[in-house]
Parts: structure tokens; sequence; C-alpha cells
């Protein structure tokens, strides 16, 4: 065998020897690249599970039923402040009236003591004009014994309303001092209610907003992960493309040496090394650019995955990285509700004494117009037994001329009297008056019925902002858990990936075995060039399926494309 | 009721993939390995066949004639979802009754778009 024959057949030899290393390289690992592929959808399957619970989370903390509730709470508080404001300085204005009138009352009594002064002094005078005239004078004895007696009951019942009057004004003074207690009480509360409150439901709108913002935040991460998970699902199509361009070197490097072996063309040596050349030197660019191709695509699919890990921990992190502005505002609403409610009870007892003290007043009030009717009766009777002296002291002719001036007087000072009783009556009724306010006002406070629905309102409001609080929380926590174990499983896959290293590798050495295989043959037929190349050559090298294929097959002879990157996909 | 699709290849990573972007997206999904196995598993539900071109026992095109060859399955639509992009070779598949062709590679988001677009 001449030195051409034999390399004819070392070629053929190597030829086969990498057809049978191609053979295996790829398709003996489709298990491993099928494995991958579980292994990429499951997590693919996961994160689209982690990306409805951040769906879910936006929902929860951005929907309507958080907004509502958080204003819910601030109306709540509102009529929380507006009770607390329901303040007692009108109470206390009233209790002044009050006793400027029981003040006035006391005056206007005292100058009863006139009134008393001079019926005594009438009464004495009648007394010894009737002792003057004698038998005719003997009928106004009863007159002076009538006056004077009279003059005692009014200074008994004055005194009595003096009495009265001056424990009245020291209830007034009590009242005035619980009222002035309510009133700090209550201007505590509503401060409490107004500022203390609407800052903490400033702080639970921030942290209802930031929370929606976070969610959002992560959700929008969620999805971008998402779309990376379908773009690493779709790179692991590389598998097939790669499988499909190995077994067409394959192909053509077998159908090369079924030519040369069966003598297909009428052939020489040198032209069987020529057309062996033509094609190891193209199967060898193939293989160049499947490797390279196979490098990347592994290349970007652990890159891709160890971004998405990346990405994920992000998420894990992000969606429990809220503070507990949230939690600490509702544990201060919640105590400031329950120190407020402590402190509206408190006010709601003081109104219920008060509301007794006002009873009392009004009672006392009652009794004293009890007295004054006994004196307005007195008057009354006083008048009369005045104008029977008059008449009595006419029938006595000029003899009893003195006595008809006493009794006139008599009569004149009963009426002054009784006018003075119907102011005292007048200034008593508006003391009545005032009881009568006092003690509704006093009742409504210790009415606390409203105090305690409101209260329970805002427990109700503040309990639901927890509940939903701490289902944002859970969702959010179970979210970053979940984002963790993928990310520690996306990782774990990508540290798995190994093959790229064993198909690059080999993909080399056959690339290398068949550039070797060029090298020899230029140095054995240098006059290459000239050597004919058949037409079934050109055919078998021409044979592909795929642009990247033609487009290496058009580089390796100088020429180029004309097939333009069209979208890849046509509908008849 | 989802519609149910038959995905032929004879790579296995790749009815993994477009059996999971259909199912994610609530599809049935019917597997065969090459033109043989899909005839002999196709059924009067499937709604569309989604099929490699050069695959061992039967090719794409021999597999689109078989199809439309049945009864029931003469307007059911079949997508061609293969590396190979000549016109000719298109020619070919529409000549034989292809209903469209999607070279590989391709994005799940353009496989489902197709499906939806011929289904509907």
């Amino acid at each position: 065998m001449s030195g051409t024959g034999k390399l004819v057949q070392e070629s053929l030899q190597l030829l086969g020897d990498v057809r049978k290393k191609l053979n295996m390289l790829i398709s003996s690992r489709e298990h491993e690249f099928l494995a991958l592929g579980e292994n990429i959808m499951s997590l693919s399957d996961a994160v689209g599970g982690v990306r409805q619970r951040s769906a879910e989370l936006v929902e929860l903390v951005s929907g309507e039923a958080i907004y509502s509730v958080i204003n819910q709470l601030a109306d709540d508080m509102g009529r929380l402040h507006e009770l607390c404001s329901v303040g007692s300085e009108s109470n206390l204005d009233e209790l002044v009236r009050v006793r400027s009138n029981l003040h006035e009352l006391i005056r206007l009594i005292q100058s009863y003591a006139r009134v008393v002064r001079t019926l005594q002094m009438l009464g004495i005078s009648t007394r010894i004009e009737s002792a003057r005239l004698g038998t005719d004078g003997r009928g106004f004895n009863t007159l002076a014994d009538d006056v004077e007696k009279l003059a005692g009951k009014i200074v008994e019942y004055s005194g009595q309303i003096v009495q009265y009057a001056k424990n009245l004004d020291a209830l007034a003074d009590e009242a005035s001092v619980r009222s002035q207690i309510m009133l700090g009480d209550q201007q505590t509360c509503a401060l409490e209610a107004a500022s203390g409150m609407t800052d903490r439901v400033h702080l639970l709108q921030d942290a209802a907003q930031a929370a929606k913002e976070r969610s959002e935040h992560v959700d929008a991460l969620m999805s971008d992960i998402a779309a990376s998970m379908g773009q690493i699902v779709s790179s692991l199509q590389f598998h097939d493309i790669v499988r499909q361009q190995v077994e067409h070197v394959d192909e053509i490097l077998e159908s090369v040496s079924r030519m040369v072996i069966e003598k297909q063309e009428d052939s020489s040596p040198d032209e069987e090394l020529v057309w062996i050349m033509d094609v190891a030197r193209l199967q060898a660019m193939q293989l160049e650019h499947s490797r390279d191709s196979f490098s990347d695509a592994v290349g970007q699919l652990s890159a891709g995955l160890g971004q998405i890990a990346s990405n994920v921990m992000h998420v894990a992190h992000t969606a429990v990285s809220g503070d507990s502005v949230a939690g600490s505002a509702l544990d201060s609403i919640s105590q400031t509700i329950n120190d407020t409610a402590e402190r509206m009870r408190g006010v709601a007892a003081q109104g219920g004494e008060m509301g007794e003290t006002m009873s009392s007043v009004a009672s006392t009030v009652a009794d004293m117009a009890g007295f004054l009717e006994h004196i307005e009766d007195v008057g009354a009777e006083i008048e009369l037994i005045a104008l029977n002296a008059s008449i009595k002291a006419a029938h006595t002719g000029d003899k009893g001329k003195a006595l008809g001036v006493l009794a006139s007087s008599i009569q004149r000072l009963s009426q002054d009297a009784g006018n003075q009783t119907g102011v005292i009556a007048a200034t008593l009724d508006t003391v009545s008056s005032s009881a009568d306010s006092l003690k509704s006002q006093a009742r409504s406070f210790h009415d606390a019925t409203v105090i305690n629905e409101t209260i329970g309102k805002l427990e109700e409001v503040t309990g639901s902002l927890r509940a939903l609080g701490m289902q944002a929380e859970n969702l959010a926590s179970a979210l970053s858990s979940e984002a963790g174990d993928i990310a520690e499983s996306i990782s774990s896959v990508v540290r798995g990936i190994t093959f790229e290293k064993t198909v690059g590798k080999e993909l080399s050495a056959a690339q290398e075995r068949l550039q070797g295989l060029v090298r020899r043959i230029e140095a054995a037929v240098p006059d290459a060039k000239s050597v004919r190349r058949p037409a079934q050559l050109d055919q078998m090298m021409n044979r592909y399926t795929m642009k990247q294929e033609r487009d290496i097959h058009l580089k390796a002879f100088g020429g180029q494309s004309d097939e333009a990157d069209d979208d890849n996909i046509e509908l008849f | 009721m989802a519609p149910t699709i038959m995905t032929v290849d004879d790579s296995a990573s790749v009815r993994q993939m477009v059996s999971f972007t259909l199912r994610n997206e609530g599809y049935e999904v019917i597997e065969a390995s090459d033109g043989k196995d899909a005839l002999a598993k196709i059924r009067p539900d499937v709604k569309m066949v989604i099929t490699d071109l050069n695959m061992p026992n039967m090719d794409g095109i021999e597999l689109i004639r078989n199809i439309r060859a049945k009864s029931g399955f003469k307007f059911i639509p079949i997508i061609m979802l293969t590396t190979e992009s000549q016109a000719a070779k298109k020619q070919d598949g529409k000549a034989a009754g292809a209903t469209g062709w999607i070279v590989k590679p391709f994005k799940p988001e353009q496989l489902l778009a197709v499906v939806k677009k011929v289904l509907r």
C-alpha cells in the first residue's frame, strides 16, 4: 500500500473514532439534561407559587380592606375626641351663675329684716294705741298679736332660707371644684384623642403605604424572576440544537467515509485524502462552533440561574424587611384607647356624683320655695288683717284715726314684702332652672353607654387592623421562607451543572483530532487546491438544517450568508 | 375544558420544554417521540399538533400527510417546530398541510402566542 493509501486508511479509522466519541457525547447525557430540565421546571413552578403569594400580599396590603379599616379607625377616634370635647366648661359658667343668684337671694332675704323691724314697731304702736282707746280699741290687740306673730314667722322662714342658701352655695362651690377636675380630665382626654391618636393613625397610614410599596416592589421582582425563569426554561433548547449539530457532523463524516470506502466516485488516494480533508476542516469548524455555543449556553444558564438565585434572595429579604411601625402604632393606639376609656369612665363617675349634688340642689331649692310660699301666705294674711283693721278704725271714728294710719302702714308694708317675695321667688326659680340644667348635663356624663360603644368600636377596628397586619406578616414571612428555599435550590442546581466541562473537552478533542488530520493531509498532498471535488462532496457538505451551520460553511469557503435573520415564526 | 395539544419531537428535552410551557397555560399535552408514535397516540380530542421535522421512523412532513389523511383531522392545525429554516423546506411543509412554522430556538411566549392565535 502506498503512503497516501495508508493515510487514507488511517484517516478513515480516525473519522470512525471521532464519530464513536461524538455519538456517545450528547445522546448519553440526555438523562442529565432531562434531570436539569425537571429541576428548572420544578423551580419555575415554585417561583410561580411565590409569585402568586406576592400577588396575594399586594392585594392584602394595597386593597380596600386595610385603608377602609384605617379610615374607620380615624373616624372612630374623631368620635372619641368629640365625646371628650363635650366639656364641662358650660357647667362652670352655670355654677358661677348659681352662686351669684344664691348671694343675691341671701341679700334679698336679709332685706326682710327691715320689714320685720317695722312690723314689730307697728305691732307695738298698735298695742299702745289700742290700750289708749280702751274698750273702743280692744279689737286691735288681736291685730297687734297677729303682726308680732307673723313677724316671728318671717324671721323663722327667712332664716331657714338663708341657711339653705348658704348650704347650696357650699354645694355649688364643691360642684365647681368637681367640674374643674372633670374639665381637666376631659381636656387631657381630648388632647390624647386628638393629637396622640391622630399622629398614630398617620404612622399607621405611613406604615400601610410603606407595606404597599414594599409588596409592590416584591411583586415586581417576582414578576421579573418569573420572566427570567421562562428564559431559562427556553434556554434548555441548546441541548437539542447542539445534539443536532453534532449529529450532522457525524452524518457528514459517515457519508465521506462511505463515499471513499465504497468507491462511489472513481478516485485516487490523493483525491480521497483531499475530500476527507475538506470535510474534516469544515466539521472541525462546526464542532468548534457547537462547543462555543454549548459553553456559552451553559454559562448563560448558570449565570442566569445565579442571578435568579440572587434576586430571589433579595425578595426573601425585602419581603420581611418592613419595620414594626404598624405593630407599635397599633400597640400605642390600643394603649391610648384604654387610657382614654379609663379617663372617660372616670369623668362619667364624676358626672354621676355631680348629678347627685345637683339633685340635692334641686330638692333644697324646692324646700326653699316652700318656705317662700309660707312667707307669701304670711304677707297675704297681714294684708287681710290690716284691711280689716282699717275698716274697724273707720268705724271707731276720730278716736280710731291713728289706728287707721297704723293699719294702712301695715297693709303697705305687707304689699312691699309681697313684692320682695316675688323677686326672691324669681331668683329661686333661676337657681332651680340652673340646677335642672346641671343635673341633666351630669346625667349625660354619667351615661357611659356612648363611651363604651365608641371604645368597643375602636377596639374592634384595631383588632381588625392587627389581624390584617398579622395576616400580611405571615404571608410575607411564608413568601420569604419559600423564596429562601428556592434560592438555595437554584444554587444547588447551579453547583450541579458540571457536564459542560466534559462535553466541551470532548468536543475540543474531536475538533483537534480533525484539525490534526487536516494538517497531516495538507503535508501529504501539497497540491490539494488543484485536486478535483465531485458534486457529491458539495451536496454532502451543504446538507444542513440550521442557519448557523450554513453560515459556518459559507465562512469556511469565503462566502457570505444572504439569509436574513427573519422572524422565526411563519403562519401559512 | 382546556384543549389537548400533541407535541412530537425525538428530543425528550424539547418535548419536556414544550409540554411544560403548554401545561403552565392550562393545556392538556400528549407527547410522542416521532411521527409513528404520534399516529399511534393521536386522539379525537387533540385540537392541535406541534411537530419537529427531522425525526427517526417517520418525519414531520410524512406525519402531516398521514394526519391529514385520517378522518376527523383534515383541518386540525399542525405547527412545525424545527431548527430547519430554509424556505424550500417550509414550502414542503406548507404543501404537506402544515399550518405554520416555528424555527428553534424559540421563546415560550412565541409558542404560546402561536397556539392561542391558531386555536382561536
